[in-house]
């Protein structure tokens, strides 16, 4: 174990230190650390963001919201930005570990760890959010789900990091978020599911049952198709039961995952159809 | 001794905990807090294999290690090479020809200079191990093809034989049957295993270290040393949790230091990561129970017949004993006329549990709980009425045909909890709740149970305890016991009896951490005995010193000694109203040479014990509990919520009722724990879950808001003012009460604990 502790000030001392091999930027290090201890990792060099002026802001851009890279849960949870425009994303943030963890580690480290079951992905992926990547060539932007790839995988090559997140207002779209674990508090999604909702606009997302967090498009175009209104439930369920491909593992069974979401599903929307009426 | 009277100097008031400033400030030594001169760090290699004949160990390539000091094998050990205080199944270190029987084996220790060398070098040690198929379940242990030990895997048979079942069955109106399965519990105490062992200046060695039972800690080095016990001295620090789970394994991880200590003379410490510590270490042993009971219309019990397994796993450790309490304690708090029990420990190729908090009746009174509250159920009785019935009270005869003479609080906390829960409302508010709720139900559940005080009939041997109390010249108190503090108030409970008896305050007291050097073999800190044993012995040697000082009071000052009265840092003469403070009056005693040392020692009678039919008193007293839980359950995604509870407990007298309160609140929640969350996962022998990621305990959003705790106080005549033990009974009903009250909101028997959101969702799905 044993690695070297870089502390650059500015961006460009980043961008020098990340050319280095075998080097891991750290935001809170609250997935870092962990990875680094079981010995899923094994860097000799942490580069770690917390001296860097800026880039720990929540900025209003017109429709769009942008997260700089030092933005920590508990900051996004205080934002009145965020509080307005996306109350979705606060729900999400709510359901993330316990306060030391919410005030150490940061939405774009949960981005980046890129977990089928990192909670603030949900509204992210609703909020059609783009990664804004920083590295040798200048800056470009990616849809969150090209940038994430995998379980743990993401589009970053040698030498990027990532500045910010900026994600689509949604203040006036209803929200619901469910995250079912395995207690209340400090436990990571073993199932969840987002919603928004404006009249027979319908955006829809599952975590930890699939590779990545999944929006699942057909369903959203089967809802406007019925003008927002499901007669059948099981054509409804059909189209989103498409994206979800659980695992059985360590907090799971498949078995499990899909019934919740299943149940979920259908009390959302019994609760919507009651709402509407 | 009879020692029921009324006393009110400093028994039964608020008291602040004695160790509560050190141990909120920081400057509490913990095992991990110690360093001394030249010490090596120590780290394990485990056999990482089920099951199988270990070829051989290659150390060369850790030997390589700048920084790595030695890595000891089996042939470093200078005497026995067993571990174990009951039966001698388990090597300390797995000889080379010899059997690997579960995952964490220990095969070698490694001594570096620094943690992080060592255990990188313990990585690069590598095994040889001829595999052989592992038997993972009991059934498979049942068959006895693939055996373990030879010469079977199923060596442990206790059972009892009350009356005749057959014909209890026979004049029975209705015949219930159950099956039942309770998993593991792992005893997730804040502080990891740690031991520090020295070489000292008395030619021996000393032992630092987080532990239950510094005698058995003691023995252990000695044997695997092969010294003698008077070079051996254990001194416990600072404890941060225990729970069982520092019974017998501080033994264990001692001995490995040990080991270490002898082959380098150096200091050896051996601190235990999480992963080490759940991989290697003892936890509640999973029981599978069948259950048979007759009742007649009216609900009275006439017979129960049962059949428990327990996995033992590798190896035999303390189950014996384990399963003494399982077998007292498997009809429950129940007065039933024809009783058969058997019980049977199994070997596995998995890890050995052992002791926790209950010690293996949690297991079968959540059985016999679900049974009764099935009965309740189908012959339409209430829950309180049905356990009324049948309850034990004085001249009740219990499952061994224990005769109760004295101290049966059971009628009175099921009385008890009716009215703190307000019975009749509660039900009407659940049923109300439910009539609104599509996706949620509530359900109540109900649990009653008993629970034998000390270590019983099984470890009478080890049922007696000592106190060391001296007087300094200044008038402060030492008080040395070998009954240890784990977080569970025993240093408080036991300055307070001391100053009760002295008539000091109890800030001139200090109870010492225990040392083997000063006090004599006093038992294991177990079985919720250390207020009953520690405590009479501090009360007999305080006594006797009271004693003396009161003669010295009485020459000084003429008075009488039946007019003398003591309290609050002095002494006074009732009748002419003389006072001399206590440091005064010691004072004089020191100059007049006065003995102001005394050592106490308390054992109680011999019990009446047939082992063969498992008749007798099987221990020296009974404590007893009720509790109401109120559950909600998510239908959708089978989560239990714990809404409410009520809970209710006979401790004979309340010493320290702050303590006790402390110690229910603890121990519901850790039952919480057991019923709901905590699930052990394997793959191959190997357990999965071997940190708190994943391996999931509750957290203070899972506490109930509504947590109403009561006291019932029936005197045991012979505890210290009456009292009898809490430490485990505060959890015992918790398990029972939340699964019934699960059943009750999902209209399916729950027959299995932990009752995890998977478990539920499948019953509701079933049909
Ligand atoms: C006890 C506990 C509970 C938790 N509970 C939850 C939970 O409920 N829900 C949940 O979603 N997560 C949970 N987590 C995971 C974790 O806290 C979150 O994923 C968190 O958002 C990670 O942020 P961080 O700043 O700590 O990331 P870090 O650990 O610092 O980094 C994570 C990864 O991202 C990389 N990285 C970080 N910033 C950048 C950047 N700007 N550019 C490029 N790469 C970067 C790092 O190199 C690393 O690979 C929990 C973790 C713990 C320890």
């Amino acid at each position: 174990m044993g690695f070297d502790v870089f502390l650059p000030e500015s961006e460009d001392e980043l961008m020098t230190l990340l050319m280095r091999e075998n080097a891991k930027i750290m935001a809170g290090g609250t997935d870092l650390l962990v990875r680094i201890r079981a010995g899923r990792i094994n860097p000799d060099k942490i580069i770690s963001l917390s001296k860097i002026q800026g880039m720990n802001e929540i900025t209003d851009v017109g429709d769009r919201i942008r997260v700089g890279c030092r933005v920590t849960h508990s900051m996004a949870l205080n934002s009145n930005v965020l509080k307005e425009h996306s109350p979705i994303m606060l729900m999400a943030l709510k359901e993330i570990g316990s306060p030391q963890i919410r005030n150490r580690g940061t939405i774009v480290g949960n981005v980046v760890n890129a977990s089928p079951a990192g909670d603030s992905l949900i509204p992210l992926y609703l909020s059609n959010a783009k990664v804004v990547i920083h590295g040798p060539k200048g800056e470009r932007k990616l849809p969150i789900e090209e940038f994430i790839k995998g379980p743990g995988k993401t589009a970053l090559s040698m030498g990027e990091f990532v500045r910010a997140v900026e994600f689509e207002k949604s203040g006036s779209w209803h929200p619901l978020f469910y995250k079912v674990g395995q207690r209340t508090a400090m436990a990571i999604a073993i199932a969840s599911l987002g919603l928004l909702i404006k009249g027979d606009n319908l955006r829809i997302a599952f975590g930890s049952v699939a590779p990545t967090v999944v929006r699942a498009y057909k369903a959203e175009r089967y809802f406007k198709r019925s003008n927002g209104i499901i007669t059948v439930m099981d054509e409804f369920m059909e189209r989103c039961l498409e994206y979800v491909s659980p695992i059985d593992d360590i907090r799971a069974s498949a078995w499990y995952r899909k019934e919740v979401i299943k149940n979920l599903l259908k009390s959302a929307f019994d609760f919507w159809r009651k709402k509407v009426l | 001794m009879n020692t029921v009277e009324n006393k009110k100097n400093v028994i039964g008031s608020k008291i602040k905990r004695v160790d509560a400033i050190p141990k909120v400030n920081g400057k509490a030594k913990f095992a991990a807090d110690l360093y001394f001169d030249r010490m090596v760090y120590c780290y394990l290699v485990l056999a990482r294999k089920g099951h199988g004949i270990l070829k051989d160990i290659d150390v060369e390539k850790a030997l390589d290690v700048p920084g790595v000091v030695g890595v000891y094998t089996y042939k470093d050990i200078p005497g026995e090479n067993q571990l174990g205080e009951v039966v001698k199944d388990m090597p300390c270190l797995v000889s080379v020809g010899e059997k690997v029987r579960y995952y964490g084996d220990v095969v070698a220790v490694v001594a570096a200079e620094t943690y992080e060398i060592a255990k990188e070098a313990a990585e690069k040690i590598s095994l040889e191990i001829e595999e052989l198929p592992a038997v993972l379940t009991i059934e498979k242990a049942l068959e006895d093809k693939i055996r373990v030990h030879e010469p079977t895997n199923v060596p442990i048979h206790k059972k009892i034989r009350k009356g005749n079942v057959e014909d209890g069955f026979k004049h029975s109106d209705e015949i219930f049957e159950g099956e039942f399965y309770a998993h593991y519990q792992e005893q997730a105490y804040l502080e990891p295993q740690g031991i520090i062992v020295t070489p000292d200046i008395d030619y021996g060695f000393t032992v630092y270290g987080t532990m239950q039972c510094p005698y058995y800690v003691q023995n252990s080095v000695a044997r695997v040393l092969a010294t003698s016990l008077n070079r051996v001295r254990v001194i416990q620090t600072e404890t941060g949790g225990a729970f069982g789970g520092k019974e017998d394994v501080p033994s264990y991880v001692a001995s490995y230091a040990a080991v270490a200590a002898y082959n380098t003379g150096r200091p050896a410490k051996l601190i235990y990561d999480r992963e080490t510590d759940i991989q290697t270490t003892s936890k509640r042993h999973p029981i599978k129970s069948h259950y048979r009971i007759g009742v007649s219309k009216e609900g009275k019990l006439r017979a129960v017949e049962i059949k428990a397994y327990m996995d033992m796993g590798a190896y035999a450790t303390l189950s014996p004993i384990v399963m003494f309490r399982t077998l007292v304690h498997a009809a429950g708090s129940y007065d039933i006329p024809n009783v058969k029990v058997d019980v049977y420990g199994v070997y596995t190729n998995k890890i050995p549990p052992g002791a926790f908090r209950g010690f293996g009746s949690p297991q079968v009174l959540f059985a016999v709980e679900a049974m009764m509250d099935e009965i309740s159920e189908k012959l339409s009785i209430d829950p309180i009425k049905l356990r009324l019935m049948n309850t034990l009270r004085e001249g009740s005869r219990t499952a061994t045909d224990h005769l109760l003479t004295e101290s049966v609080g059971a009628v009175k906390t099921l009385e008890n909890i009716r009215e703190i829960s307000n019975w009749e409302h509660l039900n009407k508010e659940v049923e109300a709740f439910n009539n609104t709720h599509q996706d949620k139900k509530r359900g109540i559940g109900v649990s009653h149970i008993f629970y034998g005080v000390s270590l019983g009939a099984a470890g009478q041997h080890l049922d007696a305890s000592g106190s060391h109390v001296q007087i300094n010249a200044d008038g402060t108190v030492d008080v040395r016991i070998g009954g240890t503090e784990m977080g569970q108030g025993a240093k408080t409970v036991i300055a307070m009896i001391a100053a009760e008896e002295l008539g000091q305050h109890i800030e001139k007291i200090n109870v010492h951490q225990p040392d083997t050097a000063f006090v004599p073999d006093s038992g294991p800190t177990v079985a919720s005995r250390t207020t009953v044993y520690s405590g009479n012995a501090t009360r007999l040697a305080a006594s006797e010193l009271r004693q003396r000082l009161i003669d010295v009071f009485c020459n000084l000052t003429g008075a009488l000694a039946e007019n003398v009265q003591w309290g609050n840092g002095k002494f006074l003469d009732s009748l002419s109203g003389q006072e001399i403070s206590f440091e005064n009056l010691v004072e004089h005693a020191f100059r007049k040479n006065a003995k102001l040392n005394e050592t106490g020692w308390y054992k109680t009678a011999s019990l009446e014990w047939d082992a063969e039919k498992g008749i007798g008193e099987a221990y020296v007293t009974y404590s007893f509990a009720s509790q109401i839980v109120v559950v909600e359950v998510n239908l959708n995604t089978g989560q239990t919520k714990v809404v409410k509870a009520y809970t209710s407990h006979d401790v004979g007298k309340a010493l320290n009722p702050e303590g006790i309160i402390g110690q229910v609140q603890g121990g519901f929640v850790q039952g919480m724990g057991y019923a709901l969350f905590e699930d052990l996962k394997f793959k191959n022998g190997q357990i999965l879950t071997d940190n708190f990621n994943t391996y999931i305990i509750p957290t203070i959003h899972e506490i109930p808001e509504e947590l109403i705790i009561d006291i019932v106080e029936e005197p045991f005549s012979r505890g210290p003012y009456g009292a009898k033990g809490i430490g485990e009974p505060s959890l015992m009903p918790t398990p029972a009460a939340i699964a019934n009250a699960i059943s009750r909101a999902i209209g399916k028997r729950i027959k299995r604990i932990p009752a995890t959101p998977e478990y539920i969702l499948k019953l509701i799905k079933e049909d």
